[in-house]
């Protein structure tokens, strides 16, 4: 009796270290991948041949890569996403990634050096990882902004479905907003996608 | 410690300097406000089994002043904190930021302790004394690993448990929620700075201190809001939402919650997982 609780034991040690290990390695994986796209971020922005349309060319082929870009458009709708049709969500998704690469990309023109610092890992006890890290100038003290991302496993890699700039969810914020102006218009999804198609010419025009 | 205790003896004498009636009333007039809180704390839990709980039962009348604050900013506070921000040097702008923040060290040491955060409470009182100077105008601590975090009586609250309870939209002071609404007037009674001088000083210093702090932080954040305001579709729900979270974190003092057992933003991004993970969560190896 004793043999076999023993062997037991060292089994459960086993799988207990084995899936300790993997956890890690994820999180390391994680971490990585997230320094890799603040690299090509930063490289991106700061490049002064590329032109503004290049570089949101650019900006959109790392927003594809790195984010998953159709989760974020599904968690942002939020339960609306079950109501509308298979049309709205086509034209739902395609005006939210142009919005967002319309919206960050007219800011680079801000970008003076600023750079990216991982910090950690923590694994949350669903499937997300949250990679932390800071956004910081060197050239001036005290800047610091902390920055946590959260990816989901995809394939053989990550990809990102949120951002948290200082306790701020872009997500929750976006998903906020939206579904405010979907009650305000009395429940109606066309409604969001009408403002949006606004919002987004207003965006291309400046 | 031993500074913590010395500041903390310096509130206590700053607030017992008042006569006993005087703070009655004043405690008394705090009272009504707890009580409104409670009700519309009531009320906000009440509407939470609906779809979407924004926390904000007067939405209509909240979006009114929002409207009118919006117009103020537009017209008197967004050019006032232009010409601040261009016309200022970047060292003066910083001093008077300095010197403000200094100036809530009673405050903050007060929560500090009703928070039972003696850690924070001995980098409050560090802060205090050796920012105190100068005056406050130059954050030497901040270079020693003592940077500046603000709490206030809405986060001890917090802290202790008690709710946001209504989102509130303030006439000039911008977003807020009850629980954050008493923790500005108890932040006001516990501030030794609002007894200082004579009634003829009082007034005018307290009203240009906020006045003040109002341009610095428009001026600091001039781009953000700018673009914040004119990105947005509904530019109300967005600060309502930001404001929320900001609080949230505020109280947290900025860990962000990663377990599902935590009820805010982590609950709604596991609700979107498609299927509950079988089996024994993943355990978490520190990273």
């Amino acid at each position: 009796m004793t043999g076999v609780r023993a062997f037991a034991l060292i089994i459960f040690a086993t799988f207990v270290l084995i899936s300790g290990a993997r956890a890690d390695d994820k999180g390391k994986h994680a971490e990585a991948f997230i320094d890799s796209l603040g690299a090509k971020a930063i490289e991106l922005v700061s490049n002064q041949t590329m032109s503004a349309e290049e570089k949101r060319a650019g900006f959109s082929k790392l927003l594809t890569d790195g984010f998953d870009m159709d989760w974020i458009g599904q968690f942002v709708l939020g339960r609306n996403w079950n109501l509308a049709t298979p049309e709205q969500r086509t034209e739902y998704l395609s005006l939210f990634e142009q919005i967002i690469v319309f919206t960050y990309s007219k800011r680079f023109k801000d970008y003076s050096g600023q750079q990216v610092r991982v910090t950690g890992h923590e694994l949350s006890n669903r499937q997300y990882i949250f990679v932390m890290s800071q956004i910081y100038d060197p050239a001036r003290a005290g800047t610091a902004i902390n920055v946590t991302w959260r990816l989901l496993p995809k394939d053989d890699s990550y990809k990102i479905v949120d951002v948290v700039i200082e306790g701020v969810s872009m997500g929750i914020t976006q998903r906020n907003e939206y579904n405010s102006v979907i009650q305000s218009n009395g429940g109606k999804i066309s409604a969001l996608i009408e403002a949006m198609r606004a919002n987004l010419e207003k965006l291309r025009a400046n | 410690m031993q500074a913590a205790e010395r500041k903390k003896s310096v509130v206590e004498r700053e607030t017992k300097r008042t006569d006993p009636v005087t703070r009655f009333l004043r405690w008394t007039s705090v009272g009504p406000l707890l009580a409104g809180a409670l009700m519309l704390g009531a009320c906000a839990s009440a509407t939470s089994d609906g779809a979407v709980d924004n926390g904000d039962p007067i939405e209509p009348v909240n979006r009114v002043i929002f409207a009118v604050n919006d117009v103020l900013d537009q017209v008197v506070l967004r050019p006032v904190s232009y010409v601040y921000k261009e016309g200022v040097p970047d060292p003066i702008r910083d001093a008077v930021r300095n010197f403000l923040r200094w100036l809530k060290s009673p405050v903050i040491l007060a929560n500090d302790v009703m928070q039972g955060d003696w850690e924070h409470a001995k980098v409050t009182s560090a802060r205090f004394v050796v920012n105190g100077a100068l005056f406050g105008i130059v954050d030497a601590a901040d270079g020693v690993g003592m940077p500046y975090r603000e709490e206030d009586f809405g986060q001890t609250l917090g802290v202790h448990g008690v709710s946001e309870g209504a989102y509130l939209m303030l006439p000039l002071l911008g977003p807020s929620n009850v629980r954050d609404t008493v923790g500005l007037v108890v932040d006001y009674f516990i501030d030794p700075f609002t007894y200082l001088g004579d009634r003829n000083f009082q007034q005018p210093f307290g009203i240009g201190r906020r006045v003040v702090q109002a341009v610095d932080f428009r001026a600091e954040n001039f781009d953000r809001i700018d673009d914040l305001r004119s990105d947005a579709i509904d530019f109300y729900a967005k600060i309502r939402s930001i404001y929320r979270q900001q609080r949230k974190a505020a109280v947290n003092n900025g860990v962000i919650p990663t377990d599902a057992t935590t009820p805010d933003l982590s609950e709604e991004f596991d609700r979107q997982l498609p299927t509950p993970e079988a089996g024994a969560p993943l355990k978490a190896s520190g990273g």
